[in-house]
């Protein structure tokens, strides 16, 4: 139609001029009155457009606009009054195909009707104020037809009842549904929103809130969830093909409340198949899915968020208080990373990662991770059984895996004060015995600890490192200055020289030294001291290893691998074969718990026992004889003989750990309290503590009362004083 | 008194929306008819003429644009047959 073709285009002038007589306006309108018959009745091809546009102008021009619009609407209304009668007697199904038909066919009609008028449409309607033909042919539809009192109730019922046959597994024909709504639509919100939208909202709730009801009585939560997520896709695939897109929002709205919203905690706690059960199964899919569909509704995810929490908080609480699990340190930190993997799996996998549920779970590990106050000496323990030998056979970068997983335990660590502690313990026994399995593992781990808490945290970890190094240098500058003197079968000796301060403090018990090895640890003195001046050097007995070559009976030779201690006792049976205990510890000097513990392991042990116990018992006793085991055998050249040492604390050496460690904190809050003071001159007792607190918290939680004694002591030293008036108030003195 | 011219039909629909109509096939018009009938008084018919001339040409000769009749009687048609282009264009002059 559209191609540049020519047509024949006749200009026709009128003969006769426009006669205006009085019966001119009623002959024109007959004639446009027959033509809106005729195109209602389907018989439009045998009118003219032209002709009757211009009839229609010409009535407009000569002040006829008015006759035309009446006539129109008069017309319209009959037409459509006749329309109604017709579709009130459809009978059942028909009624919506009928109604359906009426509409296409009044639309066209309309169409035509509003070409017709277009020069009213353009110049009479907008003067006159008066609705635009189109529109009113709509308004004319809707009150004629769609809100006739025969057909209102009718036809909302027919359509929500479609729904209901739809929602129940019917199959029904979408597009008459669709054509439908999308008459509605045309004919303006208002009547889209009041006779269909607001009834099948209503209904739609009804229908949820019965089935919601059923579901929740005979399913379980997954099931349920199921169902809940595939009836709010239906709804929504439901309303896009009905083109009632405009209530999308609305329905899925209905359907979360009744299936969602309204259950909330019941299926939340829902006994054997809830959120609990499903975190202690791993359903990923399940948890995804609740997460989803509670994340629609408000107060959803907090309501998951709860249970999870209080239930990690329980669950935490059992395995970290349970006195059974920490029996084994390792065992007991490998459980909370396991623990952690699992929860942070399900947050990543199930719950998209949402960072109010990251907070949860931190929070909660937080939480009863600090329940147990050996959780800092045991974290270190793992570090300790990680880096001493279980990392051999691991890549570098699943060491590091290892160890950022133990920061992330340490992070939760209220007492990191306390942690620096131990992990100091263990650090110096891995360096000073040589057990430490990697020196960049280490190192890394250090670094680790200086970016979370600072450079002060790591220093003395650091100079224990420094130490080690320097001593290294010292050793061969030893040996190198004694080469002269040094001869055939003496005892060689390695010194660690450790800075006093860096290291765990020891009490300094020294033992007697067996003669060989005294005089070479005077000679090493006398060098290290002529080196160094204004130093001072002193054994620690209790921390060294030896390692001895003998000979038993049959003349089969060993070497032992032994501590200090345990050296100086076997190097007495060189010169006795038998020795009472009395006598061992008179000649050695050993404290008397040590000496208990490296005659047991000497005498006690299967395969190790190169003394012999009169009487055979487990335990050590001061009446004890000891002789040379001379039928010793083991099928290994060296023998690695060990302490039987508590790899855990014992009860009072845990308590002295504890005391050295409030020792330790008495300093740091002075320090901060005089901090704090110095910068604000005046400030009362309460925000002083909150203060401290604040700045304290990267290393330990200090308690207030003990906050309050150090204040008094500082005003005991005059660095503060009390304000007079008020008492609550402290004033910096300097 | 019939005067018979050959025009785009496609120019003249898209001036104005009553030749759109008028030209529409499936409208009141018989299918295959390819002559369209206009009729105007005859005094309306130079004036509808220029009309034509101006949805091709787009001004209008300058002995109409001087006369004040012709251009008024140009301008009426114009407005009949919703022709915007040609009332704006007359209005501005």
């Amino acid at each position: 139609m559209s191609t540049q073709k020519k047509r024949n285009f006749k200009i026709e002038a009128f003969k006769h001029r426009v006669e205006l007589d009085p019966k001119y306006a009623e002959k024109t309108w007959k004639i446009l009155e027959h033509a809106i018959e005729e195109i209602y009745n389907h018989n439009a091809s045998g009118l003219s457009f032209e002709e009757l546009y211009r009839n229609a102008y010409n009535m407009v021009l000569h002040k006829y606009g008015e006759k035309l619009y009446s006539g129109l609407v008069t017309t319209m209304t009959s037409h459509l009054k006749n329309i109604s009668r017709e579709v009130e007697l459809a009978q059942g199904g028909f009624f919506l195909e009928e109604l359906n038909r009426k509409w296409e066919d009044h639309r066209k009609a309309l169409q035509m009707i509003r070409d017709i008028l277009m020069y009213m449409d353009r110049t009479f309607v907008p003067s006159a104020q008066k609705t635009p033909v189109n529109d009113l042919g709509l308004n004319l539809w809707r009150d004629n037809i769609v809100r006739s009192p025969k057909i209102q109730a009718r036809l909302k019922n027919t359509l929500l009842e479609l729904v209901e046959r739809e929602r129940t597994g019917e199959v029904i024909n979408r597009g008459l549904m669709r054509n439908v709504i999308q008459m509605l639509k045309e004919l303006g919100p208002n009547v889209y929103q009041e006779d269909f939208e607001k009834p099948f909202l209503d209904v739609s709730a009804d229908f949820y809130r019965v089935e919601s009801q059923k579901f929740i009585e005979c399913c379980d939560c997954g099931e349920y969830m199921k169902k809940a997520e595939r009836r709010l896709n239906e709804e929504t695939e439901r309303v896009s093909h009905y083109s009632a897109e405009a209530s999308g929002g609305k329905i899925e709205n209905v359907v979360e409340r009744e299936m969602i919203a309204n259950h909330m905690q019941r299926l939340v706690q829902m006994e054997n198949s809830g959120l609990v059960n499903m975190l202690v199964d791993d359903k990923y899919d399940d948890l995804s899915r609740m997460y989803n569909l509670f994340n629609r509704v408000p107060g959803g995810l907090s309501a998951i968020k709860d249970v999870m929490t209080s239930y990690l908080r329980e669950t935490g609480k059992q395995l970290v208080t349970d006195p059974e699990k920490s029996k084994d340190p390792v065992e007991f930190v490998q459980r909370l990373l396991d623990q952690k993997d699992k929860y942070d799996k399900i947050i990543s996998l199930a719950f998209s990662n949402d960072k109010t549920f990251q907070n949860a779970l931190n929070g909660s590990f937080e939480y009863f991770i600090n329940l147990n106050p050996r959780s800092p000496e045991f974290i270190s323990l793992f570090v300790d059984d990680k880096l001493r030998k279980g990392l051999k056979e691991v890549s570098e970068e699943d060491v590091e895996v290892v160890l950022d997983k133990v920061m992330m335990l340490f992070r939760y660590l209220q007492e990191k004060d306390v942690f620096e502690k131990y992990y100091k313990q263990h650090l110096a026994k891995r360096l000073l015995s040589g057990k430490s399995a990697s020196d960049e593992a280490e190192r890394s781990l250090i670094v680790k600890l200086k970016t979370e808490c600072g450079y002060q945290f790591t220093s003395k970890l650091e100079g224990m490192f420094t130490d080690m190094r320097t001593s290294q240098d010292t050793m061969q500058g030893f040996y190198a200055s004694q080469s002269s003197e040094m001869s055939e079968g003496q005892p060689s000796l390695v010194v660690q020289v450790l800075t006093t301060g860096s290291w765990p403090t020891q009490a300094s018990t020294t033992c007697n030294l067996p003669p060989e090895i005294h005089g070479v640890c005077e000679r090493f003195k006398a060098y290290y001291l002529g080196t160094h001046s204004g130093r001072r050097l002193s054994w620690q007995t209790s921390m060294g290893s030896a390692d001895l070559k003998a000979v038993f009976g049959k003349g089969q030779k060993h070497e032992l691998n032994v501590s200090t201690y345990q050296m100086c006792i076997l190097m007495l049976f060189n010169s006795s074969d038998q020795m009472s205990y009395k006598e061992i510890e008179q000649a050695t000097a050993i404290p008397a718990p040590d000496l208990k513990r490296c005659l047991q392991s000497l005498a006690c042990v299967k395969g190790k026992n190169v003394l012999r116990k009169e009487p055979m018992s487990k335990d050590i006793m001061e009446d004890d004889d000891f002789f040379f085991n001379d039928r010793f055998t083991s099928k290994f050249f060296k023998v690695k003989i060990g302490t039987v040492a508590a790899q855990k604390e014992s009860e009072p050496e845990k308590q002295e750990t504890r005391q050295r460690v409030e020792e330790d904190r008495k300093p740091q809050i002075e320090a901060a309290i005089v901090r704090i003071m110095k910068s604000r001159r005046v400030l009362d007792h309460n925000n002083i503590v909150t203060e401290v607190t604040k700045q304290l918290q990267s290393r330990f939680l200090p308690n207030p009362v003990v906050i309050k004694k150090r204040i008094e002591s500082l005003i005991e030293r005059e660095f503060l004083e009390r304000d007079k008036v008020d008492r609550k108030m402290y004033r910096y003195l300097a | 008194m019939m005067e018979c011219i050959h025009i785009s039909s496609v120019i003249l629909a898209g001036a104005s929306p009553f030749f759109q109509n008028l030209f529409s096939n499936d409208r009141l018009e018989t299918g295959e008819q390819k002559e369209t009938i206009i009729t105007v008084d005859v005094s309306q018919k130079d004036a509808l003429m220029e009309l034509l001339n101006f949805i091709y040409g787009k001004k209008l000769p300058p002995t109409i644009v001087a006369s004040i009749p012709s251009l008024f009687g140009i301008l009426m048609v114009a407005h009949k047959y919703d022709v915007p282009s040609c009332v704006r264009y007359c209005t501005c002059l």
